[in-house]
């Protein structure tokens, strides 16, 4: 830390009275920062003699005469750089400036205010808005102290020794053609106008302003903070009111030189000023001096010297830190700000300086000698904390990070929340328990940004709503601006290059593979090619019967590729392009959009051949994903196409996968694998339940079709082996028989006497292979020798009781007396189980097992317990 | 889009992190954008916590999404069928075919 050259021992000997900081206090970590690259001047500027050490003093060794001089001293150097001299010089120098001193006001007043400023260091507070600044302008007299602190002056710079250079910091220009005066009286208009127009409203700038555009466009990292009305969205007009903005805070006098804004440190002036007025004697004096000057500006401010110092262009680092120390001394400081033209070239040395200045000024208080050591302890430690948070604090202003937003926003956004958006829409519709609402897209995006971003537009005096309310324009705009962007092409392939220059877009991310989609079709040459060169499918799949074309079929599957259609690959094809279909129909329905299901059911008829020895629209069900699909699509179907479709798959229901392999009778164990179970299980819960809605209320003839359908087109004997065979019967048979109950009147004889054909055609086809019904897993009669099938205690035999439920409930006494010595084994093996598992315990099965057995008894006016049958009373 | 949309829906959740580095973190999804870059509150290492000290005192982190290996879910939150048709929605769409309008 001895970069500064200070000989600690003679400045720690210096003067007893001044504090003297120690050098843990004071060390804020300036030598940690990475770029120390301006080192190689310290010879230079320090020379080269000097010893270095630690623990040197703050003070700075006010006047003392062993101060190390610069080896370098020339004239223009010493200008420079050289504190030391400045220090030395300081009482010298103070005198001759003070009149000029005065006549800006206190140069006392405004090194508190520096210091004060510093320390209220809080990065809510940081900017002003427009409003906030205009009313306090329109509060008039009573807050004109206000007014100065944030209409800011800027100190005469007549003095300086050369004008600030321009370009390295965008600067505000007064307008050419105008003079000093001029601008100066145009900004006291503005100002007034301002003040009187409290409500931020765009005021019209004066015609020059049109004639004579800015120079320098305000960079954004000096704009004001800007609380647009939304109207004023044009360029032009922002542009404009940044600078009525500027030029309300650049109340100047005549020796203007351009000045850049920063104006990030302004608000803190005025509370500084409030809150430190008890410990400022000077304080009230200097404020009210200010207060006459309301509408002019209060030359005495700290800040122009600040912007003065910003402005300069100097490299040399360390005087930055020197600048820090030197503070210390506020008359030294009187000195050194008109010597100094050590400067921040730009806004990262900005910031540091500010840091150093928080540093030194929140070390002040615990020079407080009333402090006990816990309570120096904790503040010291606070002081670190709150130097540490706010350290980057105020590196952009709300303007920075609205830019920042909708920037963000419009790689995000969408007006097409339905379609780019899906998954997170949809889930929180399914989530907010089926709200549907399309309309929320563009409010709920602000809203979750709001909330999940934790941006607080507007700090934290703004409300809520007020933000929220931003933010949906921010979102509509950057709605605007995507949609004007359209649609991005990913890649970039330059005639020439070898290869393809591919952008990542906020939607796409950059892709590893750009494979160009329609390429096979874009070269004809090629495509013959391709065609002969494509055996996708097994040969012996299919026969040139039933080879399909493209055309002929659906879309998604490409021209020159033939498939089969008992193919797994046709299937899966049919299953995507189906999903296609529904898909569209469903967003469709969610637009109330008038829906044309034409394509969906020609994509259907497709597969509905009759020469087919396996329907491939059966053979949808061969995977679980056509299964989900089912009741989507069910949905989208007229009720004739319903009917038909139902027709199709009652026909085919023996080729059905889940029927299929669903009979104990295919394997050798009589015992169905699970992986089918679990078919089965799904097929019960998707299609299953769909066709019992339908048939639920479809009418007397159709289900009587349908169950001569089952009946002709199946082999029913291996049907009513299976789960799914005998519950789709079951089902049939107990419709057929409630509607028969219910409207027997309104039944034509004809279709009764059909019913009851078809019913001794069906109970012919099951009499004495009623027995077969019952899988050994589930059969009770064969477990009389006491010793249980475990697995089989997991098994759910209601459907076969339902089914001979039905069975009995349709036929006559004889049908029932035929079927109950057909069972006769099974319900006694049922009651025997009940009364196993009663004895050991399991009572809730034991109840189930009755219970499913008296399911079949109850229509015949039976029942059952565990040790007997007795008739219902 | 599709993860995008996907992970907006875990906010709140806990999710575990496995980075590029092998580091593991635990926390819960705060945030998350296009990039799939993740703010992480509440973290936790789920390797040894002696092996990445540093990370013991953190409580929150920003992830850039291209550090990230794999993002471990609870099963549950995850909505198998909205996810398949949200991904023939982004695949169609790919394909030129927008769905609706």
């Amino acid at each position: 830390m001895s970069f500064f050259g200070f000989d600690n021992k003679h400045g720690s000997a210096g003067d007893g009275n001044l504090e003297t900081y120690n050098f843990e206090e004071t060390y804020d970590g300036l030598g940690e920062h990475p770029e120390e690259d301006e080192d190689a001047f310290n010879a230079e500027t320090f020379g080269d003699d000097i010893a270095v050490g630690k623990d040197f003093d703050f003070t700075g060794g006010k006047g003392d005469a062993n101060m190390p001089k610069p080896s370098a001293a020339n004239e223009q150097h010493r200008q420079k750089v050289s504190y030391a001299q400045i220090a030395q010089q300081s009482t010298l120098e103070e005198d001759v400036l003070q009149p000029m001193a005065s006549l800006w006001g206190s140069s006392n007043k405004s090194s508190e205010q520096q210091e004060q400023r510093q320390e209220q260091n809080d990065p809510e507070r940081k900017v002003l808005s427009l409003e906030e600044i205009e009313t306090q302008l329109a509060q008039g007299g009573g807050s004109n102290d206000n007014v100065n602190a944030n209409a800011v002056s800027l100190a005469p710079q007549a003095f300086l020794p050369h004008p600030p250079p321009q370009g390295t910091f965008p600067n505000f220009m007064i307008p050419p053609g105008l003079s000093p005066q001029q601008f100066q009286q145009f900004q006291q208009q503005m100002a007034s106008a301002a003040a009187a127009n409290g409500a931020g409203h765009f005021i019209p700038p004066p015609p020059f302003m049109n004639n004579a555009p800015f120079p320098y466009p305000a960079p954004i990292g000096m704009a004001p903070p800007q609380q647009f009305p939304p109207q004023l969205q044009q360029q032009q007009q922002q542009q404009q009111q940044q600078q009525q903005q500027q030029q309300q805070q650049h109340v100047q006098p005549e020796q203007q030189q351009p000045q850049p804004q920063h104006q990030q440190q302004q608000p803190q002036q005025h509370q500084q000023q409030q809150q430190h007025v008890s410990t400022v004697p000077n304080q009230d004096q200097q404020a009210k001096k200010q207060a006459d000057l309301a509408a002019f500006p209060v030359l005495g401010s700290r800040e122009p010297e600040q912007q003065h110092q910003q402005q300069q262009h100097q490299p040399q680092q360390q005087h930055q830190q020197s600048n820090y120390y030197l503070q210390n001394k506020q008359q030294q400081q009187q000195q050194f700000r008109h010597h100094n033209v050590t400067n921040n070239s730009n806004f990262s040395q900005q910031q540091r300086y500010h840091n150093a200045n928080n540093h030194y000024n929140y070390v002040n208080p615990l020079q407080n000698p009333d402090l006990t050591p816990e309570e120096r302890e904790r503040l010291l430690k606070r002081q670190e904390k709150v130097a540490r948070i706010t350290k980057d604090s105020g590196v952009m202003n709300p303007r920075d990070k609205d830019f920042v937003t909708r920037f963000q926003l419009s790689q995000i956004v969408t007006d097409d929340p339905y379609n780019e958006d899906f998954y997170y829409q949809v889930h929180k519709v399914i989530n907010s328990q089926g709200i549907n609402s399309n309309i929320g897209g563009m409010n709920s995006i602000a809203k979750n940004y709001l909330e999940h971003s934790g941006h607080r537009l507007g700090g934290r005096h703004k409300r809520v709503d007020v933000a929220l309310q931003r933010m949906q324009q921010q979102v509509s705009r950057a709605v605007t601006v995507a949609k004007e962007r359209g649609p991005k092409q990913g890649v970039l392939t330059r005639e020439g290059a070898l290869g393809k220059v591919s952008f990542g877009t906020g939607k796409q991310p950059r892709r590893q593979l750009a494979i160009k989609p329609n390429e096979r079709e874009s070269t004809p040459d090629s495509s013959n090619i391709s065609r002969s060169g494509t055996p996708t499918v097994n040969e012996a799949d299919y026969t040139s019967s039933d080879i399909v074309s493209k055309d002929a079929v659906s879309s998604p599957i490409p021209s020159d590729i033939k498939l089969s259609k008992s193919s797994r690959k046709f299937h899966l094809y049919l299953i995507e392009k189906l999903y296609g279909i529904t898909l569209t129909l469903e967003s469709m329905e969610r637009e109330n959009l008038p829906i044309d299901n034409s394509e969906l059911w020609a994509t259907l008829i497709v597969a509905d051949e009759e020469n087919q020895q396996v329907n491939p629209f059966v053979a949808v069900f061969n995977y679980n994903k056509g299964m989900k699909l089912f009741s989507r699509l069910f949905h989208f179907l007229t009720y004739e196409q319903k009917m038909n479709l139902i027709t199709v798959i009652f026909s085919n229901l023996q080729n059905i996968d889940v029927i299929l392999k669903g009979s104990y009778k295919n394997y050798e164990s009589s015992i169905i694998p699970e992986d089918i179970n679990k078919k089965i299980e799904l097929f019960q819960l998707t299609v299953l339940k769909t066709l019992v809605l339908f048939l639920s209320e479809a009418k007397f003839q159709e289900v009587l079709k349908l169950l001569i359908y089952i009946i002709s087109k199946n082999n029913l004997t291996f049907l009513c082996t299976t789960k799914i065979g005998l519950s789709i019967i079951t089902i049939s048979i107990s419709r057929l028989e409630l509607i028969k109950q219910e409207y027997n009147n309104k039944l034509s004889g004809e279709d009764l006497a059909t019913w009851s054909q078809i019913y001794d055609k069906l109970f012919q086809y099951i009499e004495g292979r009623l027995t077969s019904i019952f899988p050994p897993s589930l059969s009770s009669s064969t477990s009389n020798n006491n010793s249980f099938v475990e697995s089989s205690n997991d098994e759910d035999d209601s459907y076969i009781w339902q089914f001979l439920a039905s069975l009995s409930l349709a036929g006559k006494l004889n049908h029932q007396r035929i079927i109950v010595d057909e069972v006769r084994d099974e319900i006694f093996g049922v009651q025997k189980k009940a009364k196993h598992e009663m004895s050991i315990g399991n009572v809730d099965k034991a109840n189930k097992y009755i219970g499913n057995l008296n399911l079949f008894l109850n229509v015949m006016g039976l029942k059952a317990n565990e040790n007997d049958i007795t008739e219902i009373k | 889009m599709l993860f995008f949309s996907f992970f907006k829906t875990l906010v709140d959740q806990e999710i575990r992190v496995e980075l590029k580095n092998d580091i593991e973190i635990k926390g819960t999804l705060k945030s998350i954008d296009q990039f799939l870059n993740l703010k992480l509150d509440n973290i936790s290492t789920v390797n040894d916590e002696t092996k990445y000290p540093h990370l013991i005192a953190i409580k929150s982190l920003f992830i850039r999404g291209s550090t990230i290996r794999y993002i471990h879910l609870n099963p549950m939150l995850v909505d198998a069928n909205l996810l398949q048709d949200a991904s023939r929605r982004e695949a169609l769409a790919n394909s030129g075919n927008r769905i609706g309008r």
